[in-house]
């Protein structure tokens, strides 16, 4: 033990930077809603600021760090509070994104100012030079007072947001801006002040940290990185927690670098410890707890899709294009940078599969590539197979890999998923890469042959073409097939696919398999390409992975044209030679990430545009319905279930969020062929009751069965498939699909399951049968006319009337309808009611319905339940309804003009609906 | 209109950036240099011309060292010595960052565009990514890094000057032996596997008696390092062995000093050179280390030889192992061609410059090389002498071999060299 003390005392002290970091970093996250992965590289803006001040013109250390904590750090909270404000609402790829772009930026600036290497900056502090011995331990009276800082400041910090008001404040503008400014609380000037709080701390850290660490552009970024995990420990939100963790993480590094002296083969487990824990907390942490900042986010901006005949002439054009450069492109440009263009397509269309299809940030592909590369040498060289079967093996290889990754995707989302991701890639970098098995033991590397019919740089480019081209008919069919529309429907409507009947987990775990795979065949190229694959190539490394994705929502257009053009700028280099280059475009990457990220994408085709090209190439006037393209008079009918049973059955439902309770002994029964109402004023907990019978929350009490089968326990999926459908209060519609694909989810989602063939293909009576479903659901909701349109371009009735018609595509025996005639007018209420009757006498489902418009539930209802604050008031039919005091006094308040006026105002109303 | 004019703008900005890009010049010395000590005659005929990879990136100089004095080189063979052969020299260097994509395109570029007859590799990446193009190219490459280099791997096209694989990575033993060290521990850089490896290496190499205490990894983005000082210095060794770059070393070392180590620190390869063996001796650190090649500071002629020509043409160069490889790769050039290259009317290209190497016997350019150096026709032998040095009164000096020198010179261009156990 008393061996282990100087390795505590140690522990503790680098535990003590973690914890300055990662206090950082909850500090921006709670104050700002966004997870800044810069935050290392706002540190070294002030670190720099701090080293040209204090060496460079020579200002006492600390004017020099007054002004770079004061000055500048609050400017950098402005910049950032304006950058921030249009972040905020974006979808999680943009904040990580916009975020990661500051890093490219400051890298790059960083390094044509002050070089790459780091600087070595001189002993400023007081106590420096005072040496203090604890535990056998020497430790410099700086790196006390460092961690005293540290300790003060978490404390302020922790007193600051539980007790003041500009603490709760700051909270309250995270969550609900508008509902802050309501309060008269300006959001604006309270996030200032936050981003000027959190980056004047960044700049103090930083420069607190030279003495210990240099200067470099990215040291501190890789710094923070490590206390990713400090931040998960502490859930985002805790700072003491945060602070805690930080210095437990230190302690353990420590202790576990103690024991890899004398056991070398646990070398490397000290430094993989952080990503570790990161992992593991996001694997074990409840979803409860793991809540995001902000919960709503911007729809994304529509891609237009181009006429077929016209993205046929351009698929043509482009190939035919990449064929001739060996003819014409210099032998320095055509391997690496035309030969990498093409293995960075590959990789490209991998990752596009997981952010702009499925709409998961994933953050590990260079991961993915270098496990492809060395499966690749190990089955080429070591194992002496053919050329073309190791590298398909090596896509083999990854795909359990991928299935692992998958395992935080299935019950994370957002940002989340991102940081889980991050931690298993640099897991794999900083522990695994360092294995002999990997890339060996020396430097070279290992080796990576080119087949022995392309050994020439022309050759082996004609053959990298060819995988190109096979990846782009294969994704192409992925994103025109069942997959492609469930994993867009997992990324705009996830709660609305779920409750459709498809298994999000097999989708997600299917998905990440295939872009493991794609990405470990072009980590596998890419290394034949050099002949060597190392540990130390830019391709392989973790930091690529960010590039990447930066790269990736930059560039325009839909799959598989944002690939090939993300592949093409790899050649800039090779054109613009001159030795700042790399740095230069670093930083305008970095620029033109922030603010793409902050428009929420890149700009879509120009409307001037797409009307030439549909002027031109446009595809004659569809008439059939649904993503088959199959003809309305399909060889299927619809047969919809018998409908024989008890309908949905709730019995003694409580849920609580917290220590909240949302409702309470909730009894109610919509039986089938009636339509059955559910009333009560806004937070009476409809919609909470209407999540918990779909399994969306998990109720503490109480029973949920359909047609006498107990739905308790079951997933959203396997109630959708039970034959329980539902739409939403806040429509979930698939925006880039067409209102036929979206009508078509509603069967197709069940179609899908949880089978990995039936996610990807349809049979052909599934498919007519899809087809004939969507057909008659859109002929029944009057949209038909609509069907081929986006359904980010409707308008709030048609939106609705799409969701409504998906809810009637599927295979339901009972609908749970909220609030969907909300946004129609008059007119088409009428036609809603009648399109319900219709339904339920047709097809005999029961319908659960939740209205404000009091007047239509009366007319349509044959039963009615009324909720009033989480518990059931009253139930009966229409007239005792109407009649009901409970009723009136619920819906009108306690302070009434009279009794007499209240009944006549309900009289009025349903006088209204009378006649 | 607005949308419009921020595109505008938008492209302005990145055509006058990739403009200032493409006109980006690397870092330059303050000092000028002094020029030509005599005006040697005219080379005439068409140049010879040699390729040099070399990895300038902003703040690691010691790379940039190859081409100033690949530059000096030239300027006093064209000025003063009468060209190669009567040819004058060209040599086309070019940085390749430290970036794979530009290492291997440049490869392409020296050997497909520019004809060079052969290819200095002084970079790191280059010899790894570039090997099986060389060799298919029959491009000799001549001096150089050689310690990613398997000589049993490697092409008859490869050269070597200097300590091959695994002789590079053991080389430390000899200085700790030699300085009288009985034991080490190894400081290995976290980020690299090869570093790792190196610790093994050493231990199949160090002579009888030298053993090894432990092995630390440490990383350039650790955020303390007294954890791996306690690990270092726990089992008291002689030595700490510094498989790290020049800035992790100086972070490193006064940590290590402050947790009571009092030993040496061994440097080599590229942390050898004169800027980190200063900041390291300048924090109160004992020194010792190796050369792959001479030692700059020798007081023999041919290195006397050397430093005067870069006081001349070059006088910012950094000293260190690349710029002392440089020369004597480039002199051992000059003197093949001189022997057994084509004549003054002859062109100098890639099969003549294999020729003449194939004639090389024995070669020791009297002290600037580790060992005599014999390349035939097949594959090369392994290098394994170095330079084992010492910092006295923050001098370096040449530890004495024990027993005879490996290129059988004196002073402080003897060398010694490495057996296996």
């Amino acid at each position: 033990m008393t061996q282990l003390l100087p390795f505590i005392v140690a522990g503790l002290a680098t535990g003590s930077i973690y914890g300055l970091a990662a206090t950082g970093l909850v500090l921006t996250y709670k104050t700002s809603g966004i997870f800044n992965f810069g935050y290392g590289a706002l540190a070294t803006i002030g670190a720099y600021v701090f080293y040209a001040l204090f060496v460079d013109l020579g200002l006492d250390w600390p004017v020099a760090m007054a002004i770079a904590v004061l000055v500048v750090g609050p400017l950098m909270g402005l910049v950032m509070e304006f950058i921030s404000r249009s972040l905020a609402p974006q979808r999680t790829a943009w904040k990580v994104v916009g975020t990661v772009g500051l890093i490219l930026l400051v890298q790059g600036a960083g390094t044509l100012l002050y070089g790459a290497d780091t600087l070595i900056v001189p002993q400023f502090l007081p106590g420096t030079l005072t040496i203090v011995q604890i535990l056998g331990v020497k430790v410099r009276l700086s790196q006390i007072l460092v961690a005293a800082a540290a300790l003060v400041i978490v404390v302020i910090l922790y007193v600051v947001f539980r007790f003041t008001r500009f603490g709760v404040r700051l909270r309250a503008v995270v969550q609900n801006p508008e509902l802050t400014d309501l309060q008269g609380v300006n959001p604006v000037m309270i996030r200032r002040a936050a981003w000027i709080i959190g980056c004047s701390f960044a700049s103090l850290s930083g420069i607190l940290l030279l003495p210990i660490v240099g200067l470099d552009p990215l040291l501190l970024t890789f710094l923070i990185v490590q206390s990713f995990a400090a931040a998960a420990i502490g859930r985002f939100s805790s700072i003491p927690v945060t602070f805690v963790g930080a210095l437990a993480i230190g302690l353990a590094e420590s202790i576990l670098l103690r024991y890899e002296v004398a056991l070398p083969d646990l070398a490397g487990v000290s430094r993989a410890l952080p990503f570790v824990i990161l992992i593991l907390i996001m694997l074990v942490t409840p979803r409860s707890k793991l809540v995001p900042a902000t919960v709503s986010e911007n729809r994304p901006a529509l891609q237009w899709h181009g006429p077929t005949k016209m993205r046929i002439a351009a698929y043509i054009l482009v190939v035919g294009a990449l064929a001739t450069v060996p003819l014409w492109a210099s032998s320095r440009m055509l391997v690496p940078y035309w030969a990498s263009a093409l293995t960075t397509t590959l990789i490209m269309l991998s990752l596009g599969l997981l952010v702009r299809t499925a709409g998961i940030v994933s953050l590990c592909t260079a991961a993915f590539a270098a496990i492809g590369a060395v499966a690749f040498s190990q089955f080429a060289v070591e194992a002496g197979m053919p050329w073309l079967l190791a590298v398909l093996l090596a896509g083999v290889v990854a795909v359990p890999i991928g299935a692992l990754v998958a395992i935080p995707a299935i019950r994370l989302s957002g940002l989340f998923v991102a940081l889980a991701t991050l931690g298993f890639g640099l897991l794999v970098e900083r522990f695994l890469y360092k294995q002999d098995f990997m890339f060996g033991p020396l430097a070279a590397g290992r080796a990576m042959p080119r087949p022995g019919f392309a050994l020439s740089d022309q050759a082996f480019y004609y053959l990298l073409l060819g995988f190109v081209v096979v990846a782009l008919v294969v994704f192409a069919a992925i994103q025109r097939g069942r997959l492609g529309r469930m994993l867009l429907g997992m990324s705009e409507a996830p709660r609305a696919v779920t409750t459709l009947g498809l298994s999000p987990r097999m989708t997600r775990v299917l998905v990440f398999c295939i872009a493991a795979s794609v990405a470990a065949i072009a980590g596998a190229l890419n290394g034949a390409m050099f002949g060597r694959a190392q540990a130390t190539s830019t391709f392989y490394s973790s930091f690529n992975s960010l590039v990447l994705i930066v790269v990736l929502s930059l560039v325009p257009f839909r799959a598989p044209w944002f690939a090939i053009l993300a592949g093409v700028t790899v050649i800039v280099p090779g054109l613009v030679t001159g030795e700042s280059t790399p740095y230069v475009m670093n930083i305008l990457f970095g620029v033109f990430a922030i603010m793409t990220a902050m428009a929420g994408g890149p700009p879509t085709m120009p409307m001037r545009l797409r009307r030439f090209f549909e002027a031109r190439f446009g595809d004659k006037k569809k008439t059939g319905a649904g993503p088959s393209e199959e003809p309305a008079s399909a060889q299927a009918v619809v047969t919809h279930r018998t409908h024989q049973g008890a309908g949905l059955e709730v019995s003694g439902l409580e849920v609580r969020f917290g220590g909240l309770v949302a409702v309470r002994d909730i009894d109610l029964h919509a039986p089938l062929g009636q339509v059955t109402g559910l009333i009560g004023p806004n937070g009476a907990g409809k919609t909470t009751t209407f999540n918990a019978c779909s399994g969306l929350n998990k109720p503490v009490k109480g029973t949920v069965s359909l047609n006498g089968e107990s739905l308790t326990g079951h997933s959203p999926h396997q109630r959708a498939r039970a034959g329980l459908g539902r739409t939403f209060q806040i429509m979930e519609l698939c925006e880039s699909l067409t209102v036929a694909e979206n009508v078509a989810l509603g069967r197709e989602a069940s179609q899908a399951g949880s089978g990995i063939i039936t996610q990807f293909f349809a049979s052909p009576h599934e498919r007519a049968l899809r087809s004939a479903a969507t057909t008659e659901a859109m002929r029944l909701c009057g949209i038909e006319h609509l069907a081929h349109r986006q359904a980010g371009s409707l308008s709030t009735g048609e939106r609705r009337l799409v969701e409504l018609a998906r809810a009637l595509a599927g295979p339901f025996d009972v609908l749970l309808l909220d609030e969907p005639s909300s946004g129609l007018d008059s007119s088409e209420t009428q036609e809603f009611a009648a399109i319900l009757r219709h339904v339920v006498k047709e097809r005999g489902v029961g319908i659960l319905l939740v209205e404000h418009d009091v007047a239509l539930v009366l007319d349509l209802c044959a039963y009615i339940y009324v909720m009033d604050s989480g518990q059931m008031l009253f139930h009966g039919t229409p007239a005792d309804v109407r009649d009901s005091r409970e009723v009136q006094e619920a819906y009108l308040g306690e302070q009434r003009p009279s009794a007499e006026s209240s009944q006549d105002h309900l009289h009025q109303t349903t006088q209204g609906v009378e006649s | 209109m607005i949308r419009k004019r921020k595109v505008v703008g938008a492209v302005a900005a990145v055509t006058l950036a990739m403009v200032l890009a493409a006109c980006g010049s690397s870092t330059g010395g303050t000092k000028r240099p002094a020029g030509p000590a005599s005006q040697g005659p005219t080379p005439t005929g068409d140049p010879v011309k040699i390729g040099l990879q070399y990895s300038e990136v902003p703040g690691f100089q010691q790379f940039a060292a190859s081409k100033q004095v690949a530059d000096a080189w030239t300027q006093w063979v064209n000025n003063e010595m009468g060209g190669v052969n009567g040819h004058p020299v060209e040599i086309i260097a070019i940085n390749d960052q430290l970036n794979g994509d530009t290492s291997v395109a440049s490869a392409r570029q020296l050997v497909e565009q520019d004809h060079v007859a052969a290819v200095i590799s002084q970079t790191p990446l280059s010899y790894s990514v570039n090997a099986s193009y060389f060799a298919s190219q029959k491009m000799p490459l001549i001096g150089g890094i050689a310690s990613d280099i398997d000589v049993t791997k490697a092409g008859s096209n490869v050269y070597p000057m200097e300590g091959t694989t695994p002789y590079a990575q053991a080389a430390p033993v000899l200085a700790i032996s030699q300085s009288g060290g009985r034991s080490y521990a190894v400081a290995a850089c976290a980020e690299v596997p090869s570093c790792t490896t190196s610790a093994d290496i050493m231990a199949k190499f160090a002579p009888a008696g030298v053993t090894s205490r432990s092995t630390v990894r440490v990383g350039t983005a650790d955020a303390s390092y007294t954890g791996p000082c306690l690990g270092l210095v726990q089992g008291a060794p002689d030595a700490i062995v510094l498989v790290l770059g020049g800035a992790v070393s100086q972070k490193l070392v006064p940590e290590c000093q402050l947790q009571g180590f009092t030993g040496s620190y061994v440097v080599q390869a590229n942390s050898a050179d004169k800027a980190n063996i200063d900041a390291l001796t300048g924090a109160g650190a004992s020194v010792i280390g190796t050369q792959s090649n001479f030692p700059w500071w020798a007081d023999a002629e041919p290195a006397q030889r050397f430093r005067d020509v870069i006081d001349r043409y070059a006088p910012d160069t950094p000293m260190g192992s690349t710029a002392t490889g440089t020369w004597s790769t480039l002199e051992l050039f000059r003197k093949a061609m001189k022997a057994h290259g084509p004549g003054a009317d002859k062109a100098v290209d890639a099969a003549a410059v294999r020729d003449a190497y194939a004639q090389i016997k024995d070669e020791t350019l009297d002290g600037l090389l580790p060992q005599p150096l014999t390349f035939g026709a097949n594959t090369p032998s392994d290098v394994t002498c170095v330079w084992p040095f010492t910092v006295e009164n923050r001098k370096p000096k040449t530890l004495a071999p024990h027993g005879d020198s490996g290129n059988g010179q004196t002073g402080d261009l003897a060398s010694s060299c490495l057996h296996a156990n």
